[in-house]
Parts: C-alpha cells; sequence; structure tokens
C-alpha cells in the first residue's frame, strides 16, 4: 500500500513538473510571436523583411489537388514576388472536410496568414479571437483594395464597427434562379415566364414525372434541400434558419421562421411533392448530388450556366430568376478572407489580397490555374476557354469576379450584368447586423443540435411539416430559443437606435 | 505461501542499491515511457479546456493558458440538451449488448474451432473471422450503402424482383438496432477469438488426456475443463470492456448510418455527438463532454474491477 503511494506522490510531482514545463513553453512562444509582430510592425523592419520575400499561408476551399498544382502556383509565385514582395503558399481544404478542419486550424492556433471563411463561422471565429482587426490597415496599407469594394459590401463584415475581413466583391446581392434542362422545358412546353412562386413549380414537375417511375424531377440531397428555401428570412448571420427577420419586414421583429405561414405553405407543397414522387425518396440521406439534374435551384448570376453545362456534360441549362437580387449581412458574408491574428506579414496579406482583387492576370492564375494546361487565353486577360476541370481552387472565395477573365461562351458582359444586378439589390431591413452570440453559446448550441437532428428531412421534404414544425419549435424552445430571439431582438433595436 | 513471504523478507533485507540489472531494464522501457508521457500524460492537460472560455491568442499553448475560466459553464449545454438520455442510452445500452455478445460469441467460436481436428480447416475458418476486422468502418459503410441503397441497392433490387416494394433503409430507425449489433459482432468477433483461441490451445492437454480416460463427453470436457479454464481471460476481458462502456465505435455509428437524420434516436452516441459539437459548437463544449466521457468510464471500470474482486479477488486486475 505504502509504495503504491508513494508511486502516485511521484506521479503527481511528475505532471505538476511538466505542467510549469508547458506553460513556460506557453509564454515563451507567446512573448516571441508578441516580438515579431512588433518588429514587422515597424516600418524600417519592413524593407528586410520584403527582402528574403515572405510567403503566405493560404487556407482556402476546393476539390482534389491536380499534379501540375505546385507548378501553377510557383508561376504565380514568381509573378507576385516580382511585382509585391510576396509569395503564397496555398492549403486547400476539401469540399467536405472543410468545415471541421478549419475549425480545428483555428483552434489549435495552428499558424496561418489568410483564411476562407464565410457567415455563420466568421463571426464565432472573430469572437474567438482567431482573425486581425484591419479597420485602419486596410485603409492605410492596401487603398486601392479599400477603394475596390463598395462602401455597402464592407459594411457587410463589420462586427461591433470593425473589418476583420476582406470580403470577396462578386454576386454579393443574393440572386435565386431555377434550373431546368432545356431538353424537358422544350419537351413539356414549360413556360418559364409565368413560374414566380413554389406552387407555380408543381405543374411542370408533376407533368416531367410523366418520364418514368424511378425519374424524379425535382432530385435533392440532404445538405442542400431546394437551395435558397428560407431566403426571404435574414438569419442574422448565424446560419440557423429557424430564426430570422424577414427581409423586408421594416419593424425588424425576430420570428420563429418555421412557424411563419408562408414557409409553413411551402413546406407543405414540399412535402406533397416528395410524397407524390417529384422528389427522390432517398434525399435525406443521399450525399452526393448526380451529374446532370431535370431540375435544380440555385443562387447564381447570369452566364453561371455556361460552367454547369461543362461540368454536368448537359447541352443546355435554362435558367430563370425568382427571387432578389437582395443583400443581408450573410450574402456578403458568403466568401470572405481574413487575416489571421497571429500572422506576422498582416501587411503582405492585405497586399496580396488587394492584388488579387486589382490584377487580372494573377486574378485569372489564381481562379483557372497553369496557362495553357488548365486554360487557354482567348483574348488576353479578358476571355478565357478552360481546357481542364481539375483545377481544384473555387474563384469565388478568392477576390472579385469584376478583375476576372469572361469564360468562352459566357456573355462578354457578364460581369457588368452582375454588377447590375448588385446595383438593382434591395437590402434588407437588418442590413449590417450581426447576432453576437458571446452570452448565448449554450443555447446557440442545443438549439443547433435541434435542427440538424430534424433538418435534412425537413428542407426535403420527407417529413409532414404539420406534425414535424410544432414538435421541432417545442424542442427548440426548451432548448432556449426563445433566449435567443429576446436577445437578438434587444441587439437589433439597439444596432438600429 | 510461505515461499512468498520469504521472497518479502529478502527483498526487506536487501539495501536499495541500482543493480545493472536496472539500468538495462530502465533503458529498454525507456521508448515506451516517452511514448506514454508524451502521448497519453501530456494531453491530459488538455482538460482544462473543458472549463474555459477558449480564445485565440497566440499558439495552442498559450491559447489554453490564457482563455479565460468559465467553470462549469461548458458543461451546461450536455445536461441542458434534450437528447442527453437518449444519447447516454443508446451509449450504455449498445455497449452492454456488445460486451455481452462479444465474450459469448468469440468463447464459442473459440471453443468450436478449438476442437476441430483438422488443423487447417481451423486456421481456414480463423482467418475468414478475423479478415472484417481490418476493414475500415469507412470501407464498410460504403458496402452497407451498397447493399441498402434506396435506388441502386442490392436488398431493394431483390425486393423489387420478388414484387415487393423497396424500403428507404436509412429511414427506418426500427431496422438498425439489428444492423448496428450484427456489424459490430461481424467486425470484432475474430479479434476478439484470437486471445481465448491462444489460451485453449495452450491448455495442457494432459486434462484432456485424464477426462476422455474417465469417459468424459466433449460436453463435459468444455464444461468442467475449458472453461474454468478460460474464466480468469473472460473476466479480463469484460473489465476492460467495461472501462470503455462510455465510449463507441465512431465509425461505426456515424459511418456507417451515413449521419441520417430519422436515425439519431437509435445511432447517436456520446461520441457521435462530441464529433458534431466540434463541428458547430465551441471547443470548450467539446471538451467538456470527453471529460464527462472519460470520468464516467474511469468510475465504471474501478466499479467492475471492485465488484470483481468482491466475487473472485483472484481475477481483479488491480
Amino acid at each position: 500500500m505504502k509504495k503504491s503511494w508513494k508511486f502516485i506522490s511521484m506521479l503527481c510531482v511528475l505532471t505538476l513538473m511538466l505542467t510549469a514545463l508547458a506553460a513556460c513553453g506557453g509564454s515563451n512562444s507567446a512573448s516571441t510571436t508578441d516580438e515579431s509582430t512588433k518588429a514587422t510592425d515597424a516600418p524600417k523592419d519592413t524593407t528586410t523583411v520584403s527582402k528574403d520575400i515572405p510567403t503566405l499561408v493560404w487556407w482556402t476551399i476546393g476539390g482534389q489537388v491536380p499534379n501540375n498544382f505546385s507548378k501553377a502556383i510557383d508561376a504565380m509565385n514568381e509573378y507576385t514576388a516580382e511585382k509585391i514582395g510576396v509569395k503564397i503558399d496555398i492549403k486547400v481544404a476539401s469540399w467536405g472536410e472543410w468545415d471541421t478542419k478549419i475549425n480545428t486550424i483555428v483552434n489549435t492556433g495552428e499558424p496561418f496568414d489568410i483564411m476562407f471563411t464565410n457567415s455563420g463561422k466568421y463571426s464565432k471565429q472573430v469572437a474567438m479571437g482567431a482573425f486581425a482587426d484591419i479597420t485602419d490597415l486596410v485603409q492605410s496599407e492596401s487603398p486601392d483594395l479599400y477603394k475596390a469594394i463598395p462602401e455597402k459590401v464592407w459594411e457587410g463584415t463589420k462586427i461591433g464597427g470593425k473589418y476583420y475581413s476582406v470580403p470577396t466583391y462578386k454576386d454579393s446581392a443574393l440572386t435565386q434562379y431555377w434550373v431546368f434542362d432545356d431538353k424537358y422545358v422544350q419537351k413539356y412546353n414549360i413556360d418559364i415566364n409565368n413560374i414566380k412562386t413554389l406552387q407555380d413549380l408543381e405543374k411542370p414537375l408533376r407533368a416531367m414525372k410523366a418520364e418514368g417511375k424511378n425519374f424524379y424531377p425535382m432530385p435533392m440531397t440532404q445538405g442542400d434541400g431546394l437551395n435558397g428555401f428560407f431566403n426571404e428570412y435574414d438569419d442574422l448571420t448565424l446560419g440557423f434558419p429557424p430564426i430570422g427577420v424577414k427581409a423586408d419586414d421594416a419593424s425588424r421583429t425576430v420570428v420563429s421562421v418555421l412557424e411563419q405561414p408562408d414557409i409553413m405553405n411551402n413546406l407543405k407543397i414540399l412535402h406533397g411533392l416528395y410524397q407524390d414522387g417529384i422528389i427522390n425518396p432517398d434525399a435525406p440521406t443521399k450525399t452526393e448530388k448526380d451529374k446532370g439534374q431535370a431540375f435544380f435551384s440555385a443562387q447564381a448570376f447570369p452566364g453561371a450556366e455556361v460552367s454547369w453545362q461543362i461540368n454536368d456534360a448537359v447541352e443546355k441549362y435554362t435558367m430563370f430568376q425568382h427571387y432578389g437580387p437582395i443583400y443581408t449581412t450573410s450574402t456578403i458574408q458568403g466568401s470572405l478572407n481574413a487575416i489571421s491574428a497571429n500572422s506576422k506579414y498582416k501587411k503582405e496579406a492585405l497586399k496580396y489580397l488587394e492584388l488579387v482583387n486589382t490584377d487580372p492576370k494573377l486574378r485569372n492564375m489564381l481562379a483557372f490555374g497553369e496557362l495553357g494546361v488548365d486554360y487557354q487565353s482567348v483574348d488576353g486577360e479578358k476571355v478565357i476557354e478552360r481546357t481542364s476541370d481539375t483545377w481544384p481552387l473555387a474563384a469565388y472565395t478568392q477576390g472579385t469576379f469584376f478583375d476576372l477573365a469572361v469564360q468562352k461562351g459566357a456573355p462578354v458582359d457578364q460581369w457588368d450584368q452582375v454588377k447590375k444586378l448588385n446595383d438593382a439589390a434591395t437590402s434588407s431591413s437588418i442590413l449590417g447586423f450581426a447576432l453576437d452570440i458571446s452570452d448565448l453559446q449554450t443555447e446557440v448550441a442545443n438549439c443547433q443540435a435541434v435542427w440538424d437532428k430534424y433538418k435534412y428531412e425537413v428542407i426535403t421534404g420527407a417529413s409532414d411539416p404539420e406534425k414535424m414544425v410544432p414538435k421541432i419549435t417545442a424542442e427548440l424552445k426548451s432548448a432556449g430559443m426563445d433566449t435567443i430571439m429576446k436577445a437578438a431582438q434587444e441587439q437589433i433595436n439597439n444596432y438600429f437606435k | 505461501m510461505s515461499s512468498k513471504a520469504e521472497q518479502k523478507e529478502k527483498r526487506k533485507r536487501l539495501p536499495f542499491r541500482w543493480h545493472k540489472q536496472d539500468t538495462e531494464l530502465t533503458l529498454l522501457a525507456l521508448p515506451t515511457t516517452i511514448w506514454y508521457i508524451l502521448f497519453c500524460f501530456l494531453p491530459m492537460f488538455g482538460i482544462i479546456i473543458a472549463f474555459k472560455n477558449f480564445r485565440i491568442s497566440g499558439g495552442f499553448l498559450s491559447n489554453v493558458f490564457k482563455s479565460p475560466w468559465v467553470g462549469f459553464k461548458n458543461f451546461e449545454f450536455l445536461f441542458k440538451s434534450n437528447d442527453a438520455w437518449v444519447i447516454i442510452r443508446n451509449t450504455i445500452g449498445y455497449n452492454i449488448i456488445f460486451i455481452i455478445l462479444g465474450i459469448v460469441l468469440p468463447v464459442l467460436f473459440a471453443i468450436m474451432i478449438g476442437l476441430l481436428h483438422s488443423r487447417k480447416a481451423s486456421k481456414v475458418y480463423q482467418t475468414m473471422m478475423f479478415l472484417p476486422y481490418f476493414l475500415s468502418w469507412v470501407v464498410v459503410s460504403a458496402v452497407g450503402w451498397a447493399f441498402l441503397s434506396f435506388d441502386k441497392g442490392i436488398v431493394n433490387s431483390m425486393l423489387v424482383n420478388m414484387g415487393g416494394d423497396p424500403v428507404n433503409w436509412y429511414m427506418e430507425p426500427s431496422y438498425w438496432p439489428f444492423f448496428l449489433i450484427f456489424l459490430n459482432v461481424w467486425k470484432g468477433l475474430g479479434y476478439g477469438m484470437v486471445i481465448y483461441l491462444a489460451t485453449i490451445t495452450s491448455l495442457d492437454s494432459t486434462y484432456y488426456e485424464a477426462a476422455i480416460i474417465d469417459g468424459a463427453s466433449i460436453w463435459q470436457q468444455t464444461r468442467y475443463i475449458t472453461l474454468p479454464m478460460l474464466k480468469l481471460v473472460i473476466v479480463m476481458m469484460f473489465i476492460l470492456s467495461v472501462g470503455r462502456i462510455f465510449y463507441t465505435d465512431f465509425g461505426l455509428f456515424y459511418q456507417v448510418t451515413r449521419d441520417s437524420n430519422s436515425l439519431f434516436n437509435v445511432a447517436t452516441t456520446i461520441d457521435v455527438m462530441v464529433y458534431k459539437q466540434l463541428k458547430t459548437a465551441t471547443v470548450g463544449m467539446a471538451s467538456a463532454a470527453a471529460f464527462v466521457q472519460s470520468v464516467l468510464g474511469c468510475a465504471t471500470i474501478l466499479t467492475a474491477n471492485w465488484i470483481v474482486r468482491k466475487i473472485d479477488s483472484d481475477s481483479a486486475m488491480m
């Protein structure tokens, strides 16, 4: 007995010593990073730093990395090293693992300089202190970048009155489209001009069911459901559809979205479509989309169908707008690049993002890959033709569309049309507001868990809304939805006072 | 008895001295010790994350030390959650079934294979039962999908060919407890069997020869020789698995069910929930859940060992 006590006390002493050691290590590493940031802050040192050309780590999202990836990046680096004295090391998280991976990177403090983030994640990450406050830096260090992006879009990225990221200025206002495979439009004489609501869609979709028993005119997957279903409600950047403010509600009332009559009605239509085999029965469990769909819903912009046609090997897609364009805080926060609070090269990172947003040559290399391998230039940096679909990086995450080349086949004035859409966009009544959840984390986590439990079945129409919605709301209420709604209303009232 | 006491006496009389033998043994143990310190003891300090409001302020260590303390706030969500009961029920329920089946079936098969006369056949059977162990759950999940997918699954096309209606397996919670139990048994059987089989083959054959001369049937040999000799191993395996009663195989419950919403009530265990929390909630909350899991696991292993010691002190591990 005595011996084991001795052993245990020994162990305790050992662990204590180790903690002490670990603590030392911690404070050391912190102080060194502090010093180095100070060093780069001093104007004298920047010149010496840029001489040995810093390499920035940029985490972004994309597909499978192709063999020529490093070669294409080298070409980019050669160009930027000469131009602004910065190189880039692009790390790609795949579409499926991005959520988890980015969380891990932020939480473990793995060093990075630039990171792609979006609505729903952004405010949490800022609350954690992961990103640098660039409010002043962006105006002093990269005035061209600041000027290139309209005030309204910058406003949308504000948290607590400060900028923590560079928004991607593109189709920043949301425009929702319905897309048919043109084959069926011709065959069933679908009059796309008279389709405005989900109800109008019912008739053509039901007609298309005539194709066969195993043909599902409105295929869905668990993650998407009917894309854009909750668009009419501003989600307060919470990324949690059951709570929102109707985008055109002047009184800015926070409501329980699922219980709203219009949403309820649409859910009933969706459920009807599901029951009649218009939606595939395995939608709530299906994870991957089939290539080439008879009908789908998408957030898009003029000319977007060109690349879908290439990717899906469909001859022609007919798409038409049915909602928007509208600015909400979430649509603007749909694509952001933030700079790490611990980055040694904050200024260089901003310079790089400035170049991405203002220099068509770099922009095209980033978006399309290696010239001559992944894409061919058709008209300088203005029109290009993609020759392979292997380049993994997602163009929408990197920077503005308005210095990007148009793909062959899309309208040449594509980006002007997108700009027009942005200009014509209405604003959500709570534009600029983002919910601060730092005091609500328990409630938000629990409500999210409840929604995660039911969402796939709700958004694909698999469950009967008349039974499910009351059940979900009851559970959400006991998980603390009322507390969130009350706090949200208070915050909104204060913000717009 | 007397020899043990003698040994003790001897040890007491010896003055404490470092032998050459000790150096050798210490050196031998060094790599393992270092490994344990690095990967088992150091990460334990991560537990404090569960009591902190995690904030970024530099490297990981300074994050941990500079984040403000929040006491038990991170634990709140665990116990405020509506589904805490369902999740704990699933975790413990499945584990109880797995523990029982994980002892009964491997022992049964080990005895059966041990009785086979043909060495070749027993090797073949054993290998075949062992194979599934090497498959990752991701692969099993894909195979399961090939069988149970709604539109392309083998099972459904068989049903349709026989004139039935296809079943949306991934949305029918009632079948899944059986699927999950079956898959777990199928995958773990061969692995569980190895230890029992090794014990059985190493049993002194003279016992059996004596029993056969006395006219014991195979059933009697098993009942009175094999099983009592296996008892120690069985109890040890039992304690080991009880210690993990709050842990479940994440791959089985998350991958194989394809995170289907409809199966929430039958397939969400603590590990699955911790993973989902990591994706959406804060690190603090996820570590709080994992912390509760470890503490409960430690408590159960101690209790199980205590009970075993009460019943049969030789079989206890500690």
